[in-house]
């Protein structure tokens, strides 16, 4: 029986209304490189599939320019389908689906059924869940597993629809299905990704672009080779993303989320955006990395395993943050922005301050037995304590305490010091800095080389217990006192010089 | 090889019955099963204009085949051998005449498996697992001490509901037009496969096929599974199948991507109540999500007739009920062969996951 044409399904008047609305949408055509077999284009006078007789969509489906609108009292049964195919999709990987949920819709899935020659059938579906009513978003869902038996060299038919026997209310737009043998192009918009995602060639992001995953069919998402592009990529999923070359190298990403939950897996050494960086899940480096935002925040909800991998974190913009890092061979805060360590880490290798600041978030941010390398940039303590092993300092740096704030480092007196250290917002009655706990914890030359920039910039002093204090004891206060008398005395002596002068 | 008409295919004809009445009428001993099994038949009627959910709660009897009955003495990712049978190689493999492999004792007494391409061999048999994972099942396997099995036929839309072929009888009405036809729908796993009889073309056809298209004759109807029956001839429609009723749980495979609606035969041979199905529980299914809202609970999803019926199991009140409809449902009845569709809200991956128990019957 062949299919009802659209004289007899659709009802006259609503064309051109709902082609106006869906104008408003706003979205492309699909950017789809590789081979493809459009399924159904649902443009005007150009439909491959049709109604299905008899069901509930009879009626309710509006032809609008390039889509269908299904509304009414359709219900989510499979009210759209094209039958008497010869398609062969033995070398298709995806199904492709642009949708949009309307208002009122209470079907609970999308759904894809084909029928093989033999009517063998495979369904692959997505849950409406995961999109959004009134945005018009592209689907993309792996097909590699047909089902036994089923051959997709023979794709015989196909229908669409909610999937189900029409208990629910299906309120949905359509505008495009495919079958390809690559993922969509990143070119902007929101790509719902029903299962594992696999990048291969080099992408270039075309504009900002949401990759949402359903989580319900496999959650991977891979990026094989290199991603630029000056736009923002968020990835929403539960399960791992993966970097496997170098991110916004050519062109830095102007933005990079990866959302959900997802843990991330960088091997690719750099990740550079111009904007923020947020990663929600843990990350895991499989090569020395670097993270780089010129302008934005690199936010690390998750901790970073570093597999002995040296990580290098590059702020210049807002204060980013980390919660904890593990197994790495070294740990590098370059960029004039702040990073702070809100939980403990616990690798092993040395950590380098080499510009900016690198501030603690709780008590023991930084591994207790770890080297700390200060190369100019800013250990802020922000009144926590902190037990470390050696202190090198290899060009001026500085060390901001606050109130409360305790630092004891190792014996560090083999080190070498090449610069000062100035140490800020320091109070011998509320701050403990020590080196081991003897007076051999730092030899005289380097404790000339500290500056408390509180106390006149006066040189260390180190005790018999390894406390190291401003080598002038007065307190803050005195050298207030000490600076007024002065002024007072320099005032003086200008009197009596002008008094001279004049008599 | 097993003729049309199906072994189960006791009876149907057309007769003006009201309701489906089971019968238990003796027992059948196989030789070589060493214990019986009741036998019973089971009436349906559909008047004319109306739609019933049908299944088949019986096995058909193990085909007459050699060495139909045995034990597991290998278990491959999509075959299982028994290296003591001597098979004709393809016997148990064409489309015509379908069988499956029923599981009979160990930890997976109840599984059935499709047996599909390639053709057996006289000691394999390969078999379509529905995703559950054949080889990670851990079915016993061994010469004396393996799981048994039996090997029974199965049925196609020719061999159950006849053809107008010579010798045959077709149970059905047929007509050269689907919408003049009776309708059999066969769930595709998201949308409907309709079938009917054309009497022009003389063999089983889709409903959007044209004489081009190929007969539909050899589609198989899984016996696990459900279908609908839309009578349109001009007298109602009696269906009485007849077998073994089953001596085990029926150990369902069901779809379990998020939302999948899977049409299951339960295997009941007679009524049984919500409650004693007990599908919420451990020993039934794994995982099943019951909860105060439908919205996110697994449903179970029976045809009373004219509508669907929707059920959840409400953890509030720790009972079964409708959607939309608070009342205590424990006590709905699903008649004997009815099938339900298993409707399970959350994905799910595993053989466990993938599986569900029902009662066996009589317990």
């Amino acid at each position: 029986m062949p299919p009802p044409s659209f004289a007899e399904v659709l009802p006259a008047g609503r064309f051109a209304r709902v082609v106006l609305g869906f104008a408003a949408l706003g979205l492309g055509a699909l950017s789809s490189p590789g081979q493809t077999i459009t399924l159904d284009n649902f443009n005007s006078g150009a439909t491959t599939g049709a109604v299905v007789t008899s069901s509930s969509w009879s009626g309710q489906v509006t032809q609008n320019a390039t889509s269908i609108t299904v509304g009414g009292t359709a219900t989510n049964v499979n009210g759209w389908s094209a039958s008497r195919l010869a398609l062969d999709a033995s070398t298709a990987t995806y199904l492709r689906l642009t949708v949009q949920l309307n208002s009122g819709n209470a079907a609970n899935t999308v759904k894809t059924q084909f029928e093989d020659s033999s009517v063998n059938t495979a369904v692959f579906s997505v849950p409406t869940a995961a999109l959004t009513t009134g945005v018009l978003t592209q689907v993309q869902i792996p097909v590699g597993t047909w089902g036994s038996g089923f051959d997709p060299a023979s794709i015989a038919s196909w229908s669409l629809g909610g999937g189900n026997i029409g208990s629910a209310a299906l309120r949905m737009t359509f505008e495009h299905l495919e079958l390809g043998s690559s993922l969509l192009a990143l070119d902007g918009g929101t790509i719902l990704t029903a299962g594992n995602q696999n990048y291969t060639t080099a992408q270039t992001l075309g504009g900002t672009t949401i990759l949402n995953n359903t989580g319900s069919n496999g959650t991977a998402v891979t990026f094989g080779s290199t991603l630029n592009g000056a736009h923002g990529l968020t990835i929403n999923t539960a399960g791992t993303v993966t970097f496997s070359r170098a991110v916004g190298n050519g062109t830095s990403l102007a933005s990079l989320t990866v959302a959900g939950g997802a843990s991330t897996v960088v091997d690719g050494g750099s990740i550079r955006t111009t904007g923020a960086q947020t990663y929600s899940g843990t990350v895991t480096l499989g090569d020395d990395t670097t993270f780089r935002s010129i302008s934005g925040a690199l936010t690390f909800l998750g901790a970073i395993t570093g597999n002995n991998r040296a990580l290098i974190i590059n702020t210049t913009g807002a204060a980013s943050s980390l919660v904890s890092a593990s197994a790495l061979s070294s740990f590098t805060k370059i960029g004039t922005g702040t990073l702070t360590l809100t939980g403990q880490s616990t690798y092993a290798g040395t950590t380098f301050i080499n510009a900016g600041t690198l501030a603690l978030g709780t008590n023991q941010a930084l591994p207790a037995a770890g080297k700390l390398s200060l190369a100019g940039g800013t250990l802020a303590l922000q009144g926590h304590a902190q037990t470390l092993g050696l202190l090198a300092i290899t060009a001026n740096s500085t060390i901001n305490f606050s109130t409360g704030g305790t630092l004891v480092f190792a014996n560090s007196s083999a080190e070498a010091w090449t610069g000062t250290l100035t140490i800020t917002n320091y109070n011998t009655a509320t701050n403990t800095f020590q080196f081991s706990t003897t007076s051999a914890g730092l030899t005289l030359a380097q404790l000339a080389n500290i500056r408390f920039a509180d106390y006149g910039n006066a040189p260390g002093q180190i005790s018999a217990l390894g406390i190291v204090t401003p080598s002038a004891i007065p307190e803050p206060s005195t050298y207030a006192a000490l600076l007024a008398a002065a002024a007072l005395a320099l005032a003086a002596h200008r009197r009596r010089k002008n008094r001279s002068h004049s008599s | 090889m097993h003729l049309s008409p199906s072994p189960r295919r006791s009876l149907l004809r057309p007769l003006c019955l009201c309701a489906s009445v089971v019968h238990l009428f003796g027992f059948s001993t196989h030789a070589q099963e060493g214990r019986s099994r009741p036998i019973g038949y089971l009436d349906q009627a559909i008047p004319t204009g109306q739609t019933r959910s049908f299944s088949v709660p019986f096995d058909p009897e193990s085909s007459s085949l050699p060495q139909t009955v045995g034990r597991l003495t290998a278990v491959g990712t999509n075959y299982l051998e028994n290296s003591a049978a001597a098979w004709t190689p393809g016997a148990f493999s064409t489309a015509a005449a379908p069988y499956f492999a029923r599981i009979t004792s160990g930890a997976h007494a109840g599984r059935m498996f499709r047996i599909v391409a390639p053709a057996n061999t006289a000691t394999r048999l390969h078999v379509a697992d529905d995703g559950v994972g054949l080889a990670t099942l851990g079915l016993e396997t061994s010469a004396t001490t393996g799981a048994t099995f039996e090997i029974i036929p199965g049925d196609t839309l020719a061999t159950f509901f006849g053809t107008t072929a010579s010798g045959d009888t077709l149970v059905v009405h047929g007509a050269g037009d689907p919408l003049a036809a009776d309708l059999v729908q066969v769930w595709g796993g998201a949308a409907w496969l309709n079938f009917y009889y054309n009497t022009v073309w003389q063999r089983w056809a889709r409903d959007t096929d044209q004489i081009t298209d190929p007969s539909r004759n050899n589609f198989l109807l899984r016996s696990d599974r459900g279908l609908m029956l839309t009578r349109r001839g001009p007298t109602p429609l009696e269906i009485t199948v007849g077998g073994r009723v089953l001596a085990t749980s029926q150990r369902a495979a069901h779809g379990r991507t998020a939302n999948a609606l899977t049409f299951l035969a339960t295997m009941q041979a007679g009524d049984i109540t919500l409650g004693a199905l007990a599908l919420q529980t451990g020993t039934r299914t794994t995982g099943w999500v019951g909860s105060a809202d439908s919205a996110t609970a697994d449903l179970l999803i029976v045809w009373s007739g004219s509508s669907w019926f929707s059920f959840y199991y409400n953890t509030a009140t720790g009972h079964w009920q409708r959607v939309g409809d608070p009342v205590n449902r424990d006590g709905y009845v699903i008649g004997a062969g009815t099938p339900v569709f298993v409707q399970r809200n959350q994905a799910g991956s595993s053989a466990a996951d993938q599986t569900i128990v029902f009662p066996a019957p009589g317990t």
